[in-house]
């Protein structure tokens, strides 16, 4: 190891050594993987959690214990956002302003923060007690705006509720309190939240609501059965790409003895989906029961949980409860005496959305940068370290228990024809009760946003819907009054899909340019710069979003937006291109009306005054083209366009 | 063989081509790219040689698509050129248009590709572009970002073909920073990657401002640093060596060069080169010319015994010059000591391009002369003039004696003898302690400046082509050879002719 511990230029470092437990965390994590350099993240993380940020001795000594070189240390940490190369404050505040949370009110927490901290955002207070950064979606967009101070979540915050917690950081304490989190409807029939009232959390309950029951009956079963049996099921996957479950399992090659993995996508990150985040912490033993069913039918070897970085407490419910399985033989050597063995095993990203894109998920996995790859060869052929692997979501694997105990035909009773059982819709937003709702596929739109969240607000009215998290076409109220719960219907009426069941409502006091905005930023955010399409397509259409919206549009503006939607829509390595592209295309196709009168008005008509001075939004460039068409002044331009997306400040 | 279409003609390629090669191969279109590069992996990744596969419901990248039997690949419809526009405007972007400064610029894949498939006007009124700082990679290399198209050829080659991690990716998204982290790019073949880097985002050093690509000539000849026998192309402009780059050659360097072959022209235009033919007769110093020296070593072998005349040539020689000077060694004065090296050159690969046999000729000499003479062991010449035993001693090529592992004791061995020589001639192009020992000195020609051919390791005769044409007072060697050997003849033949003449007039 000692040889390694040389910096770039060959000047020695002082050399960094862990404290002992860290140590004995980091060289477990080493020999948790098959290949060394797969615990980069997780070695990183340690480090971080030590040291405060990745420190150059840091990155000598994980290279040392990867087996990898310092130049791959810094480019894996600098492609995820978790990673810190200069130390931050104590506190790190990240205040989401993703759409869900700015729909409710997240630019004036920063604001807030800002003020109270005599910081902007993206800065460290001086004593180095405070950092506050503007953040990408934390997943908690049902109960937003979501706050994530170091590890904990602080979520349906408002300036009022976040000023207690902001004066004990100031104090240099960690806040205390109780921290509510999304609302979970209690629908009448559940499949994936089933008891989720009732605290399940331990195996013990979890065993006394008649966990592992699924599990006891699979190991009785022949593997093809299983997956014969949840395709029969009907069940889809339900990540966003939709792809049924039972076909995917059956793509992996015959008469293959090498290893098989199965990893599961807990990267929950896609704006308005927030999910995943309750079944890893309040049903973690439904996770595993469907893992291990998942696994044994497709003679898994072994299996891993991707968990994004963020989720400090889900992944430790999460890790106890393997370990409590793993204590009673439901995980590991011989499960329940059935001769069938898997390991299930955690893995932590580090602030990248692209990694819940399957194949960038497998190579943040192997401890690269999350890049996704090209497909052929698919995982299912070559995935996981090179060996047939498939990936399901947390709510996918979390349904397997129930339709491998009761049946395809029990759980086909649910839903419609092509789209059969339940899923959990994450609503978020501006209803009055934001939160998840497990529902049969089909469910009508008009029920689950009048009926079960209870509308919009007192003298609001419905502009517009998100049906399947960010990714997917927006539509009308008029679609969406329209439209069932299913991929068929919306398909039908508005070209868009269920995709992750993250549904974000809008009324009518929301910009449309500025949402679209703040959404593409996100993805301009979270492209990971392969390929050309996205990685410049995002970042132009976000700067002429804000233009448009700062009141500096053109007449052409529209054209060219569509004409980048199109260049991106399927031109790219992964899904992510379509994610961005049909947001745009979508947003222009309905509501271009909008879009025209912000550039013939050369302003946004949202927003009555801009509140230029105390926004802490990085700020494009202010060169705009000589001949523009605005007869706005220059710095009254510049001015509004710092006070870009902003989505709450018509309330205001 | 797998049987597909492009754009309705019919092509066969073997199992396992990607659709861009299996086009490009039979001609069949010419489909736009950057990352892709036949020598390296699939990446994917500039989504430029997009083209539509009928049945395939989006655009699919020719690169990372395998053929299929019966395949239909259509490469020039509206779709496809819409998306080539596409892709060449996102990267005009934040690409600086800096082409009347750009060391790129006449060989620049995105200013071809610009002129054939973009879109004529720039739809960007969106402030300043992205920036960079400029960067260091090293002695070799340096970086401007800004021209990047985020191929990875450069990262790709490092990983792949030299196994160096040095140059990486940093950072992501539309921040995506190709650099280093601290150690510089130093490994061997560094030079390549300004080469495959299809903008002028990666350039060399050594080539910096120096031409515009259009101005220069390029000759198709053979790298002789070593015995790999590289193909290049040697540019020149206005007489002077510019650059060297690689020729494609599967067989022998694929797409690449080491550096120390492209960086090894500079000795043309030096000043260690020998000027003009010098004669250091009894402590005088006087300036001559070629043809005068070349009279007086035919003259004065003519009057040598010819064990006390000794040859050396190095496999520096082109197979045309062993063979001549074997002619004039073993036919024409007929001695027993000449031979093609001091000691033997070492042998084998050093790595995937490099040879341990610094020579470019050693195989020829093995064909052409080693049956003859002394072989590589020209040492035993040495030993003769220093035990006194030589008149005359011709030397070609002394100063390549240093390539040698132990060459520079070597050499001072050599130029010692030298001495010990009534009248020893060199015949060289470069300086070296042997030449500045010489009672004669006469100056040669560089491989850029002559005709001719040579083994490589593998044995394959290569060609190498005159680039500069070099001073007009200069014989080359061969020539020169010839002459001496033709004065050397035609001497035998009169005094033959006059032997006869006696005896015929005896016998009368």
């Amino acid at each position: 190891m000692k040889k390694l511990l040389v910096a770039p230029h060959g000047v020695p470092e002082t050399a960094y050594r862990p404290s002992p437990e860290t140590e004995k965390r980091i060289m477990a994590h080493v020999a948790k993987y098959p290949t060394k350099m797969a615990a980069t993240i997780p070695v990183l993380h340690e480090i971080q959690n030590e040291v405060g940020y990745i420190s150059r001795e840091g990155a000598a000594y994980a290279a040392a214990v990867t087996e990898t070189s310092v130049t791959h240390i810094y480019s894996v940490a600098t492609f995820y956002s978790m990673f810190h190369l200069e130390p931050i404050g104590k506190f790190h505040v990240q205040v989401c302003t993703n759409t869900s949370c700015a729909l409710n009110g997240a630019k004036d927490l920063v604001r807030h923060c800002g003020r109270k901290f005599g910081i902007s955002a993206g800065d460290t207070s001086t004593d180095r007690n405070i950092t506050l950064t503007e953040v990408e979606c934390l997943a908690s967009c049902g109960s937003g705006p979501c706050v994530q101070i170091n590890r904990d979540y602080y979520e349906f915050m408002t300036p009022e509720k976040l000023d207690g917690v902001l004066d004990s950081l100031l104090a240099g304490r960690r806040p205390e309190g109780p921290r509510p989190t999304a609302h979970i409807e209690l629908t009448p029939d559940r499949v994936v939240y089933k008891d989720i009232e009732n605290d399940i959390v331990s195996l013990d309950r979890y065993r006394q609501t008649g966990g592992y029951a699924g599990l006891k009956k699979a190991l009785g079963m022949k593997p093809e059965d299983i997956a014969n049996e949840v395709d029969a099921s009907g069940i889809r996957g339900l990540g966003g790409a939709g792809f049924p479950t039972g076909k995917k399992w059956k793509f992996l090659p015959k008469n293959y003895t090498g290893p098989i993995y199965l990893c599961i996508n807990a990267d929950e990150g896609e704006p308005g989906t927030f999910k995943d985040r309750e079944i890893l912490r309040r049903l973690p033993h439904r996770l595993i029961e469907g893992v291990v069913i998942a696994g044994y039918a497709i003679r898994a070897t072994e299996a891993y949980v991707y968990i994004r970085g963020e989720f400090y407490e889900p992944y430790e419910v999460l890790q106890k409860a393997v370990d409590e399985a793993r204590a009673a033989g439901l995980v590991g050597k011989n499960i329940l005496g059935s001769g069938f063995s898997m390991d299930l095993k955690l893995h932590t990203g580090a602030g990248a959305y692209i990694c819940g894109e399957e194949t960038a998920l497998l190579e943040s996995l192997e401890g690269k940068r999350g890049e996704p790859r090209i497909k052929p060869p698919f995982p299912a052929v070559k995935g996981l370290f090179g060996c047939p692997t498939i990936i399901n979501n947390v709510e996918t694997i979390a349904q397997v228990p129930a339709i491998v105990e009761r049946g395809a035909a029990w759980y086909r009773k649910r839903g419609t024809e092509k789209s059969p059982g339940t899923r959990v819709f994450c609503v978020s937003g501006h209803v009055v009760k934001p939160g998840l709702y497990e529902l049969p596929n089909g469910t009508p739109m008009r029920d689950l946003i009048f009926d079960w969240c209870g509308g919009l607000r007192p003298g609001r009215t419905l502009k517009a819907v998100i049906p399947g998290g960010s990714s997917m076409p927006v539509l009308t109220a008029d679609m969406a009054m329209r439209a069932t719960m299913c991929n068929e219907s919306l398909m039908e009426v508005g070209k868009s899909y269920t995709g992750s069941g993250g549904v974000i409502v809008m009324d009518d006091s929301t910009c449309m340019v500025g949402f679209l905005a703040r959404l593409i930023k996100f993805y301009e955010h979270e492209s990971c710069g392969q390929c050309t399409p996205c990685r410049e397509g995002s970042a132009w259409a976000r700067k002429i979003l804000y233009r448009i919206e700062a009141g500096g549009g053109r007449a052409d503006d529209i054209e060219t937006l569509r004409s980048i939607a199109r260049g991106i829509d399927g031109n790219t390595i992964c899904a992510l291109g379509e994610a961005t592209a049909w947001p745009m295309a979508s947003f222009l196709r309905n509501f271009e009306a909008e879009f025209a009168a912000h550039i013939e008005q050369q302003a946004c008509p949202f927003k009555n005054a801009p509140s230029p001075s105390s926004s802490s939004f990085p700020q494009p460039s202010s060169s705009f083209p000589r001949k523009r068409e605005s007869s706005l002044p220059r710095d009254d331009l510049d001015a509004r366009l710092r006070g870009h997306d902003d989505l709450n400040s018509c309330r205001k | 063989m797998i049987n597909f279409f492009v754009d309705g003609k019919p092509v066969q390629a073997p199992e396992g081509s990607m659709v861009i090669q299996a086009a490009h191969d039979a001609k069949a279109a010419e489909i736009p790219y950057f990352c892709y590069h036949p020598a390296l992996k699939p990446a994917g990744l500039c989504r430029m040689c997009l083209v539509e596969i009928e049945g395939a419901p989006k655009l699919q990248a020719s690169c990372t698509t395998p053929i299929s039997e019966g395949m239909k690949v259509i490469t020039k419809s509206a779709r496809v050129a819409q998306a080539r526009k596409d892709v060449l405007e996102f990267y005009l972007l934040n690409h600086p248009l800096d082409c009347p400064i750009c060391d790129k610029a006449g060989e620049c894949m995105l200013q071809d590709y610009t002129f054939a498939h973009a879109r004529q006007n720039s739809r960007f009124r969106d402030g300043e572009k992205r920036r960079y700082n400029y960067e260091d990679l090293g002695p070799k290399l340096f970086r401007d970002m800004d021209r990047c198209v985020h191929c990875l050829r450069c990262v790709r080659f490092c990983e792949e073909i030299v196994g160096d991690d040095n140059l990486s990716v940093f950072q992501r998204g539309n921040h995506t920073d190709i650099s280093i982290f601290g150690s510089p790019v130093v490994n061997d073949f560094a030079l390549n990657i300004a080469e495959l880097c299809p903008v002028g985002a990666l350039v060399s050093k050594d080539f910096l401002y120096q031409s515009r690509v259009w101005h220069l000539k390029k000759t198709e000849t053979i790298c002789t640093s070593c015995a790999t026998g590289c193909n290049i192309y040697m540019e020149s402009k206005d007489q002077e060596v510019k650059r060297i780059t690689p020729r494609i050659n599967k067989a022998v360097n694929d797409h690449w060069i080491c550096d120390y072959g492209r960086l090894n022209y500079k000795y043309v235009n030096g000043d260690q080169r020998v000027q003009e033919a010098v004669s250091r007769e009894s402590g005088e110093i006087a300036v001559t010319t070629p043809e005068d020296l070349s009279a007086r070593i035919a003259d004065l072998l003519g009057r040598t015994p010819k064990d006390r005349a000794g040859f050396l040539i190095t496999p520096e020689a082109t197979n045309e010059e062993i063979f001549e000077f074997r002619r004039l060694a073993e036919k024409v004065v007929a001695t027993p000591n000449f031979a093609y090296g001091l000691v033997p050159p070492e042998e084998g690969k050093l790595d995937f391009l490099r040879n341990r046999d610094k020579f470019p000729n050693s195989a020829g000499v093995r064909r052409i002369g080693a049956s003859s003479g002394l072989g590589f062991n020209g040492m035993k010449i040495v030993e003769k003039a220093e035990s006194g035993d030589l008149d005359v001693l011709v030397l070609f090529y002394p100063h390549s004696v240093i390539k040698h592992p132990n060459g520079a004791a070597l050499l001072t061995r050599l130029a010692g003898a030298l001495s010990k020589v009534k009248t020893s001639v060199v015949i060289d192009y470069l300086k070296s302690p042997a030449s500045d020992a010489a009672t004669w000195l006469i100056p040669g020609l560089t491989h850029a400046e002559k005709n001719g051919t040579m083994d490589n390791a593998q044995g394959m005769t290569q060609k190498i082509r005159r680039a500069i044409f070099p001073s007009p007072a200069v014989i080359p060697e061969k020539d020169l050879l010839v002459r001496i050997s033709t004065a050397l003849s035609e001497k035998g033949e009169r005094e033959k002719g006059r032997k006869g003449e006696r005896e015929s007039a005896a016998t009368t």
